[in-house]
């Protein structure tokens, strides 16, 4: 049996999401006082569809391993579970802003109710439909490392109209109304094994939107709708080392 | 001398009737695939129109193949998004055009048109079972009952919305008539889906009566429902099937073939006649096609009650071929574009990309 390590290691892997989090390691927005090391592993977007799930290890196809190598920075060609304490997947390509508006849209229309039953099984039937919720599972069975899950966030204010007339609605979408949704999709994660860390609910406005403070800036000076800054990064990352050692 | 007018007059009526006419030519000389020209439709259905189906279980394969063929099927009460379609089917999503369950009897889709529209209240009544509750009118719209009654009730009203929707926005109105014996409230007179005690509630005879509507009260309910229906949509044309499922059991007493095969009857002569007095009522002739001697049962499962996926296809190809022999062609309704991945990298990606080599490339 192995000697535990006096340090731990957590990897944050994801797609071009992790980047806010490394910055925010790297620039100290971010500091702990645990004896925590953290690693990077994944691929940005169009890459990251080229990462397989093998048993409960994620490992490149060759034409993405140089990427992986870069954001990995120590050799490490697979993600194992095994050589982690706790591995956060990052995003990765599980898109709650897809989910949350249409639901948060229906639940704001006056023939929208539906009983709980279906509620709590469209919650079951979108998490194992992401791929990386499923390499996630298999990880959390290996009974390994802690998985924890925190799903992209959503859109930042002022591009709302990227949103389609049949999810309007859920820009009056309440606090309540998305801690409804957040509630089963963490009960269902915990049955897999997986922590899943919501959205914080301070970085979100306009009913299914986020803050344009948490936003990153491109290089042109427009505004990112998608990616964050290492102010969340920072947020997001207490939450998880605060699960990890709860 | 002979009357000139009468020698060139046919010998009888019969001698100039086409193939179809004669049992000989239309049935007994061809194989069951090739018997055609069984329904003369009143009315040209497009895939434009928007086509709502409603009725006895059968109704659903007529919504689904008319849906496969890309005409317009109107689901009135869409489920939510991301719910799985084998879960869709579980909750009753997509099955009809509304989550009504199986409308079996006239009187019952005159009841459920009557509550949409407002015409009778909504009864209150609601079944629990072990802890759940259920809707008597549809008591297995949900697998395991409802949380509460509460959810019974605004769950109901979902669908009643959906029920005037569909009324009010459709082109035509498919209703595939089931049964003719029936439960009711001794009291108040309503109708349940199916026989209290069984899937759920509890059965009590002093309050739960038996009925078996006859032809005389099935074309009242039947009427009675068309006329609200075109209340709230004047346009819209009716197209009646009777579903060729024989019943699961009798309660009126004889043996359950008797029984089904009363019960198909009365209902087959009601949709006849409703078809010869209105304009706007058709009859499309499915139940033939699979409960007609030429077709020796082929098209029922080993149960002799479900009908088998050739059954429901030969049906539609007669539905489609019906339509084109007495209208002409169909210009076939266009696909939608699958939309694939492309190699070009969208500007999302070129974000991510960037987000990425900013963080890890220096």
């Amino acid at each position: 049996m192995p000697l535990p390590r006096s340090r731990k290691k957590l990897c944050i892997f994801g797609d071009s999401h992790i980047g806010c989090l490394k910055i925010a390691l790297t620039e100290k927005a971010f500091t702990t006082r645990r004896a925590l090391d953290f690693e990077f592993w994944g691929a940005d977007g169009p890459r990251f569809r080229a990462l397989d799930l093998v048993g409960s290890t994620v490992v490149p196809r060759p034409e993405v391993l140089k990427t992986v190598l870069m954001v990995n920075g120590n050799g490490k060609e697979i993600l194992d579970p095994v050589e982690f304490d706790a591995i956060l997947f990052m995003a990765a390509r599980v898109r709650s802003q897809d989910f949350f508006t249409p639901l948060l849209h229906r639940m704001q229309q006056a023939d929208g109710f539906m009983s709980n039953a279906v509620f709590r099984q469209i919650c079951q039937d979108w998490l194992p439909r992401n791929r990386s919720y499923r390499a996630a599972k298999a990880m959390a069975a290996t009974k390994t490392a802690n998985i924890i899950l925190a799903p992209t966030t959503f859109t930042t204010e002022g591009f709302e109209n990227r949103l389609s007339d049949k999810q309007r609605g859920a820009f009056t979408a309440s606090p309540q109304d998305r801690d409804r949704i957040w509630q089963e999709l963490t009960r269902i994660a915990a049955d897999d094994g997986i922590t899943l860390i919501p959205q914080p609910e301070e970085t979100v406005v306009n009913g299914c939107m986020t803050r344009k403070e948490y936003t990153n800036t491109m290089a042109t000076g427009d505004i990112d709708p998608v990616h964050r800054n290492p102010k969340y990064a920072a947020l997001l990352l207490g939450k998880v080392v605060d699960t990890f050692y709860s | 001398m002979a009357d000139k007018t009468t020698e060139q007059a046919p010998q009888n009526p019969y001698v100039d009737l086409p193939q179809k006419a004669f049992w000989k030519t239309g049935v007994a000389n061809n194989s069951a695939f090739d018997i055609h020209g069984l329904w003369s439709p009143k009315f040209r259905v497009l895939p434009r129109h928007k086509i709502v189906t409603a009725g006895s279980c059968f109704a659903q394969h007529i919504g689904r193949a008319l849906a496969g063929r890309g005409y317009g099927w109107f689901d009135a009460e869409p489920s939510p998004e991301h719910l799985s379609p084998e879960n869709c089917k579980r909750f009753n999503y997509g099955v009809f055009s509304f989550r009504t369950g199986n409308i079996y009897t006239a009187k019952a889709l005159r009841q459920w048109m009557e509550w949409a529209f407002g015409v009778v209240d909504v009864p209150t009544e609601v079944w629990e079972k072990d802890g759940r509750f259920y809707d008597p009118f549809r008591p297995a719209i949900e697998p395991n009952g409802f949380e509460s009654a509460d959810e019974v009730q605004k769950s109901r009203a979902v669908t009643l919305a959906a029920l005037r929707r569909a009324v009010e926005q459709s082109n035509f109105f498919v209703f595939t008539m089931g049964l003719t014996e029936s439960w009711q409230n001794a009291e108040h007179g309503f109708e349940y889906a199916m026989c209290p005690g069984t899937l759920a509630g509890r059965f009590d005879p002093e309050k739960h009566i038996f009925h078996n509507h006859r032809f005389g009260e099935i074309m009242a309910d039947l009427k009675a429902a068309i006329r609200l229906m075109r209340s709230h949509n004047e346009e819209l044309r009716f197209l009646l099937t009777i579903s060729p499922v024989p019943l699961t059991a009798t309660a009126a007493g004889g043996h359950v073939l008797t029984a089904t095969v009363h019960s198909k009857s009365t209902l087959r002569a009601v949709a006849g006649e409703l078809a010869a007095e209105h304009r706007k009522v058709d009859y499309f002739p499915s139940y033939e096609i699979i409960t007609g001697t030429p077709y020796r049962s082929m098209f029922f499962e080993p149960n002799l009650r479900s009908v088998s996926p050739n059954g429901v296809a030969l049906v539609m190809d007669n539905f489609f071929a019906d339509q084109e022999a007495t209208f002409g062609p169909v210009k076939p309704p266009k696909k939608k574009a699958v939309q694939r991945e492309s190699g070009k990298k969208s500007h999302d990606d070129v974000v991510c990309e960037e987000e990425m080599l900013n963080a890890f490339a220096s």
